[in-house]
């Protein structure tokens, strides 16, 4: 009977055990599933986690083909589990990403047992040496920031070639900062503008630098940053990434604006675009950019009035406008200060806003019908003033995340002051604290990111854009604070 | 005669048993559901190739928890490999999604964390990497494999040719 490749449809993800088999049957092994038909093969490894399905990627050739066709990753991508990269934010480097798939088990943990956060990723360096150069301008003056110490690798593999190079890096010219995670990929960006530089997929390793435009910021060409974003067109199936700049004259010991600079790449070529918008924007702060449906949004601060709204660019008809808003939230002008209560996101599918802006409160706003304002609905509404999670602060409390959607019973995970999560369960658990060990860092940055096996060489289709692996270039590379392990332990309140 | 009005539905395993089964069960098995469609006149009895009655008992079980709400409770640990492909294959053919699901879902997570070559042996699929060609893919995905919860790599040092 003739069957469709992918005929049976996934459903999301459902639970997953973590069982494990009795090791004995490992010794008396026979091919119990030879011979199984490749398309049933694809429905099992559709249900495997990112890491088992990079093991089985190994195990022959057409299991590799299988694994890394775009379909497959594309349905692969749908069943994996919300999920967050945590990463330490302080005055280090920190190109590094813990990885927390957000599902229940992993909350489920008793208060004795630390769960490690893995599996870890890496991010690039920004490339330092150029700009090092050039800031210091005189080449006869020895490098101060680099400072290469050969270790002999101590490890079974001491042969020649597999040595350490401890490098001291600084923040200021290697660090990254992040833009937004869109379909599992990162957009990387220039931590001070931040305007976006590269585009990487921390999974596999893979990143491309983005090309320089004509337009951007240098010594001479002062800009101001407006806003970036990196989106995905599903209809073309290319991947864009924005940047809006304002661009000043003095005119008699005061600045005026002269225009504003709204540029569009298409990631795998080598230009940006112009794009006429209405230079209206020029007056606002654009955040949180989220990509949904093939539309970046974001929150858009307006300069002297602080007025708050949302704003979208569509991506395939290249318009700017404006975007319903929750009602009430943003009329709120309880703060005129720059640490913004609220933040926007994405969630299988459904926008989100989190409103901060209440001393005690942490309200969580969902999109239940894209593109209908009356849709947007207050799901939770929590009072931070528990006693148990500590003073509430109001600059570092309340970030939060939905993690499960409402058939599954729903459940949001809340970053609280330094290091603390408060997963929230209002069926089962209520208020469970959870905290971040090992590491010497305050605070952590917590990333949206639902990690995906798509390959950055079948975004960028042709030769024109080099797809550069991490995993080839720095393996020997190890910075000093890449011995940590994070790992995450309930509190007892 | 035919049993039209009735809520049973006869299916014949291989192995020539009969089982009656409601209609809505034999609903989810759109194999079964495609024939009793096509057919011009009612069907007296549905013969099911590559199902054994074993099967049919742990389809039954499965569904008769799903109407309860308790499919999360319908276990195949009890199963060998062989016999969980076996089950695998006689859902396949029936077409049950949820249920197919279930098992490929059972399947997966036999398969969870264990290393390339368990992964080989349980499949009968012979390496056919050259030894650079493995180097490279293993060191690309390097991560994957470090971990204190994966099965680390026996043959490793032994490549098949």
């Amino acid at each position: 009977m003739k069957r469709k490749k992918y005929s049976i449809p996934s459903p999301r993800v459902s639970q997953r055990c973590n069982k494990v088999v009795d090791e004995t049957e490992n010794h008396e092994l026979c091919p119990y599933f030879a011979n199984i038909p490749s398309h049933l093969v694809v429905q099992i490894l559709l249900q495997l986690p990112i890491k088992s399905l990079l093991i089985c990627k190994c195990v022959c050739k057409m299991w590799k083909a299988l694994i890394s066709e775009p379909h497959f990753v594309k349905l692969h991508f749908h069943k994996t589990p919300v999920s967050l990269m945590i990463r330490t934010k302080d005055h280090r480097v920190s190109r590094t990403l813990h990885l927390l798939e957000c599902e229940p088990e992993k909350f489920e943990i008793g208060s004795d047992n630390h769960v490690k956060l893995q599996p870890i990723f890496k991010l690039p360096l920004r490339d330092a040496k150029s700009l090092r150069e050039k800031m210091m301008n005189k080449p006869k003056r020895p490098v101060r920031a680099v400072r290469l110490v050969l270790e002999k690798n101590t490890d079974k593999n001491s042969d020649g070639d597999s040595q350490m190079l401890n490098i001291d890096s600084k923040p200021y010219y290697d660090k990254f900062g992040v833009v937004n995670s869109c379909n599992g990929l990162l957009c990387l960006c220039c931590p001070f503008e931040g305007n976006p530089l590269v585009i990487s997929n921390p999974v596999t390793g893979e990143f491309i630098r983005l090309p320089k435009s004509a337009n951007a910021p240098s010594r001479v060409r002062k800009l101001e940053p407006v806003g970036f974003g990196f989106g995905f067109q599903p209809k073309t199936n290319e991947y864009m990434v924005i940047q809006i700049w304002n661009k000043y004259v003095r005119r008699s010991y005061t600045r005026v604006l002269e225009r504003m600079i709204f540029e569009i790449n298409t990631v795998g070529t080598l230009s940006w675009r112009n794009v006429e918008v209405d230079p209206q924007v020029s007056n606002s702060t654009l955040k949180y950019p989220t990509c949904l449906n093939g539309v970046i949004h974001w929150i858009r601060f307006e300069g002297q009035t602080q007025n708050r709204s949302i704003l979208c660019f569509c991506l395939e008809s290249e318009r700017l406008q404006s975007f319903p808003s929750p009602p009430h939230v943003f009329r709120n002008h309880h703060t005129v200060s720059r640490n913004e209560p609220i933040s926007m996101g994405e969630s299988r599918g459904l926008l989100y806003i989190c409103d901060r802006s209440s001393f005690h409160d942490v309200t969580m706003w969902v999109m239940k019908e894209y593109g209908i304002g009356e849709s947007w609905t207050k799901v939770y509404n929590i009072d931070t003033s528990i006693s148990a999670l500590g003073r509430p602060d109001r600059w570092r409390c309340g970030l939060c995340w939905p993690l499960k959607h409402f058939e599954d019973g729903a459940s949001l995970l809340l970053y609280h002051s330094c290091k603390c999560l408060i997963y929230f369960e209002p069926e089962k658990y209520g208020f469970k604290v959870f905290r971040i060990h090992g590491t010497d860092s305050e605070q952590v940055q917590i990333i949206p990111h639902t990690p995906s096996l798509v390959s950055l060489k079948d975004v960028v289709k042709g030769d024109n854009i080099e797809v550069l692996n991490i995993y080839s270039m720095c393996a020997n590379v190890k910075l000093r604070e890449e011995n940590e392990v994070l790992s995450l332990s309930q509190q007892l309140v | 005669m035919a049993s039209s009005s009735s809520n049973l539905i006869s299916l014949k395993t291989s192995d020539g048993t009969v089982f009656k089964v409601e209609r809505a069960l034999a609903k989810t098995m759109k194999t079964v559901q495609a024939i009793i469609e096509e057919a011009d006149a009612n069907i007296y009895m549905i013969p099911i190739h590559n199902v054994f009655s074993h099967h049919m008992d742990m389809i039954i079980d499965y569904y008769k928890l799903s109407v309860a709400g308790k499919s999360k409770e319908f276990s195949v640990e009890k199963l060998d490999n062989d016999e969980l492909k076996d089950f695998l294959l006689a859902v396949h053919y029936l077409n049950m999604e949820d249920l197919f699901e279930v098992l490929t879902q059972a399947v997966a997570d036999r398969l969870e964390k264990k290393s390339v070559g368990y992964v080989r042996k349980y499949f009968g699929i012979e390496n056919d990497f050259t030894p650079e060609e493995y180097a490279a893919i293993r060191k690309k995905n390097d991560w994957a494999f470090k971990g204190d919860d994966i099965e680390p790599e026996e043959d490793e040092e032994k490549q098949e040719e």
